[in-house]
């Protein structure tokens, strides 16, 4: 049936091949089940698609579809511009940016304004916005800005600028009247600006050129060869400019050396000049150039004057008139006194400006060559000298002697001795360099050197560095002397063996031997065996030539056995006396029979060994059973639980 | 219907274009989603979830004469995980509820609505496969082969979807009865 169900469906589907198909009529229509199927499934094929009618999609779908994906796009998130900013090639960042910097140099040129503001903004732009504000230009040496900013200030100032820019020319700039001609002109254009009612900023530029107030001044820094001949110089100059000197200072090093500071009055127009004829004097290490305009402040102080002459008139007309109350006089004589005094006031500042504006200022600082090269140098010698002898008290007292002799300063000198009898002795000299070496001789004489040590410093005074010509000065020679005891090794070692029956006896006859002469005992000892020999050792310490004397004495007292003797010869053995060290063991002869010998003894170590592998025999079987002794039990009771169990077992069966 | 040049076009961002793709793919991914979902409004969603989908990952899509084959898998798969956020939930009505035998029918149009949900719920308990076929075939009126061809079914498959569907709606009596 389901072979006929497919191919129903295959004919629903439009899927069979017509031969099937009259095949499958046939079939349908000679079998009624088969008849009924078709049917039924033709029915439920009908309602499949009616089914699906119903759910079909809208004819509208697509529009809205379309729609929907507008408004999508429509709605795109700042975060997807970024994203979509961020997918964009590479190229279009650095295109975009030539772009913008195109059309900012394209405004630049079309509006004529510098990209940035150079320098000489800060000044006026044109005469009559001109403020008080004044400008100085600082002009290094080698200041290459400052000459290429120079056409633009020559612009923006007009030719009157010409102050700043250099020489100045006789076309370009006309320069600042001077001296006593400048103080004339300047008062006489005074007068008339006060008969014209003062000079506004709008009447300025029309002269401007004359009536500028340009207050001038420079400094320089020069290196001369010599001080004098370099100031001499300088003040000639300033003299042929019309110029003059206003104050002069100078000093003298330690070293020879001269510096100073001289400040010059110049005319204006001829500073530049004198400026580049400094050069020629010496190398000059800074100069700068500036420059204060106070035409401003000037002319507003010319017409308060005009007008505190007007008030001045004014009150002394009321004076003239009687008619007043004595109040009134006193009040217009009061108010006359400090009209006249704010006058004289403004007088003054209007000359001083009139003076500074006359003269530019110039101040040099001269300074020699080599100006803090050192004065002179001071040898500086220390001496430092250690020695070890075996007599340090009797050294210390020659040290003296010698600084004595030589004429020796003695600036510390101390001697000390600790409790084990070591003496130590410190001794500081000063000594003059001519008898510096005979004392180094003598004293290193004194004792074996250990160590010696001689150092010698230049110092520059008043100055530093290399100078050939500066004195060079001795201080007295510093000699530090330290002197210690000499642990004396000795020349010869003695060691031998005394086999003597009374070893008390032979020790106690040592130690009177050497009492009575002089043999020193470094150590000794005394012990008695177990075995009951007593054995003693001694140590003495004596001059060589004694030597011989004392192991005559030894033999008198027992055996000499295993003597050896080992000689060190020292290379300087001839400073100090050579000594001899004897190194001595007192025994007792040995026994002919030892205790533990013999048969008997033999046989009872031997029993006595036997017992005791027994007993360790007895007590390894013992620890042997405490460790097995919980396994064996285990296994025991696990046997005996397993027998009860099977023999239970039996018994149920 | 699958112009290599405009899916290009639309590929490379042309809107116009990618419309055209939209107004032509529509009906189809509507009648693969419906399959899945036997849901008319849920389909349309997922429609509309394809194709911006398919507009956001454009440059992902290299190769011009897979595109409609990805848009298909593309609406599939969204229908598919539309269905699996369902079934937490209580079915549509249309496809779970079924009617109550113990009441009678009150009038024709009861009748129809009845025999929509029974043939509603025999969908449903066919495979997904099956069903998307069937949609295919009553909603977009493709032919045998093409629809085979689009689901990746072997030839002659289909005949046998169909009768299987049919079996099971025959085995419905309130069908017969109808």
């Amino acid at each position: 049936m389901n072979d006929l169900a497919d191919k129903i469906a295959a004919r629903l589907l439009d899927d069979l091949p017509p031969g099937e198909c009259s095949e499958l009529d046939r079939r349908i229509a000679a079998d009624p089940e088969a008849t009924a199927l078709a049917a039924e499934l033709s029915a439920m094929h009908d309602q499949l698609a009616a089914h699906h009618h119903l759910h079909a999609a809208s004819p509208t779908l697509q529009q809205r579809m379309v729609a929907g994906f507008r408004t999508a796009r429509s709605r795109t998130t700042l975060a997807s511009r970024v994203r979509a900013w961020f997918r964009l090639p590479a190229i279009y960042i650095p295109a975009t940016a030539a772009v913008l910097v195109g059309m900012v140099q394209l405004g630049s040129r079309l509006t004529d304004e510098p990209l940035s503001r150079p320098r000489f903004d800060s000044a006026p732009a044109a005469p009559e916005s001109r403020t008080d504000a004044t400008g100085s230009i600082t002009r290094a040496t080698e200041g290459v800005d400052d000459v290429a900013l120079v056409p633009r200030a020559r612009e923006a100032f007009g030719n009157e600028s010409a102050a700043f820019s250099g020489p100045p020319s006789e076309a370009t700039s006309p320069a600042p009247v001077t001296g006593a001609r400048d103080a004339e002109i300047s008062e006489q254009k005074r007068e008339q600006s006060l008969a014209g009612g003062g000079i506004s900023a709008q009447q300025a530029p029309a002269d401007s050129e004359s009536v500028r107030k340009l207050i001038r001044n420079a400094s320089a820094e020069i290196e001369v060869t010599n001080f004098d001949t370099a100031t001499q110089a300088i003040t000639q100059a300033a003299n042929t400019t019309g110029g003059y000197v206003a104050t002069q200072s100078s000093a003298r090093l330690p070293n020879g050396k001269m510096s100073g500071t001289i400040v010059l009055k110049v005319p204006p127009a001829a500073l530049d000049g004198f400026l580049a004829q400094l050069r020629s004097f010496g190398e000059v290490r800074n100069q700068t150039v500036g420059s204060q305009d106070v035409t401003k402040a000037y002319f507003d102080t010319e017409a308060r004057l005009k007008n505190a002459r007007v008030m001045e008139q004014r009150l002394v007309e009321l004076l003239r008139d009687t008619k007043g109350k004595v109040s009134d006089l006193l009040e217009v004589e009061r108010e006359l006194g400090r009209v006249r005094e704010q006058i004289e006031q403004m007088q003054g500042e209007l000359k001083v400006w009139d003076s500074l504006v006359a003269f530019a200022t110039v101040t040099v600082r001269l300074s020699e060559k080599n100006l803090h090269e050192a004065a002179d140098y001071l040898i500086q010698e220390t001496v430092t000298l250690a020695l070890a002898t075996v007599d340090v008290e009797k050294a210390f007292a020659a040290a003296r002697g010698i600084a004595e002799a030589e004429k020796a300063q003695i600036t510390q000198s101390n001697l000390t001795r600790d409790g084990n009898g070591n003496a130590t002795a410190v001794l500081t000299l000063l000594v003059e360099p001519e008898s510096c070496n005979s004392a180094i001789e003598r004293l290193r004489a004194l004792g074996n050197v250990l160590e010696f040590r001689r150092e010698s410093n230049r110092v520059a005074r008043d100055g530093s560095g290399d100078a050939p010509n500066a004195k060079v000065e001795h201080e007295p020679v510093r000699i530090s002397l330290s002197i210690r005891s000499q642990d004396q090794s000795p020349t010869q070692r003695t060691q031998l063996r005394l086999e003597t029956a009374a070893v008390e006896k032979a020790v106690q006859a040592l130690r009177d031997f050497a009492g009575t002469h002089s043999i020193e005992i470094k150590d000794s000892s005394f012990n008695q065996q177990p075995d009951g020999r007593q054995v003693a050792s001694l140590r003495m310490i004596l001059p060589i030539a004694g030597n011989k004397q004392l192991l005559a004495h030894i033999d008198q007292q027992g055996a000499v056995k295993d003597l050896s003797v080992h000689r060190t010869d020292a290379p300087d053995a001839s400073a100090v006396s050579p000594i001899a060290e004897v190194s001595i063991t007192v025994t007792q002869p040995p026994r002919i029979i030892s205790s533990e010998d013999g048969l008997l003894a033999t046989l009872h170590r031997t029993f006595g060994q036997a017992a005791g592998a027994l007993m360790w025999s007895v007590r390894m079987i013992g620890v042997a059973l405490a460790f097995l002794a919980p396994w064996i039990s285990g296994v025991a009771l696990i046997v005996i639980a397993v027998r009860f169990v099977r023999s239970a077992r039996r018994k149920t069966r | 219907m699958d112009d290599p040049d405009l899916i290009r076009a639309a590929l490379g961002g042309d809107e116009s274009s990618f419309e055209e793709l939209i107004r032509a793919h529509s009906r189809r991914l509507y009648a693969v989603a419906f399959g899945v979902l036997q849901n008319r409004a849920e389909a349309e969603d997922v429609v509309q979830d394809t194709f911006l989908k398919a507009w956001r990952d454009r440059r992902k899509i290299r190769d011009a004469s897979k595109f409609s084959g990805w848009l298909t898998a593309t609406a599939r798969n969204r229908a598919c995980d539309v269905l699996r956020r369902r079934r937490g939930s209580p079915l549509p009505d249309e496809i779970e509820s079924l009617p109550d035998e113990s009441v009678p029918p009150a009038g024709a149009d009861i009748d129809h609505a009845d025999r929509r949900e029974h043939i509603g719920a025999a969908l449903a308990s066919l495979p997904e496969t099956h069903r998307v076929a069937l949609s295919l075939r009553y909603l977009e009126g493709m032919d045998c082969r093409s629809i085979e061809n689009t689901m990746g079914l072997t030839s002659g498959a289909l005949r046998g979807i169909l009768a299987r569907a049919l079996e099971r709606l025959r085995a419905k009596p309130e069908l017969q009865q109808s």
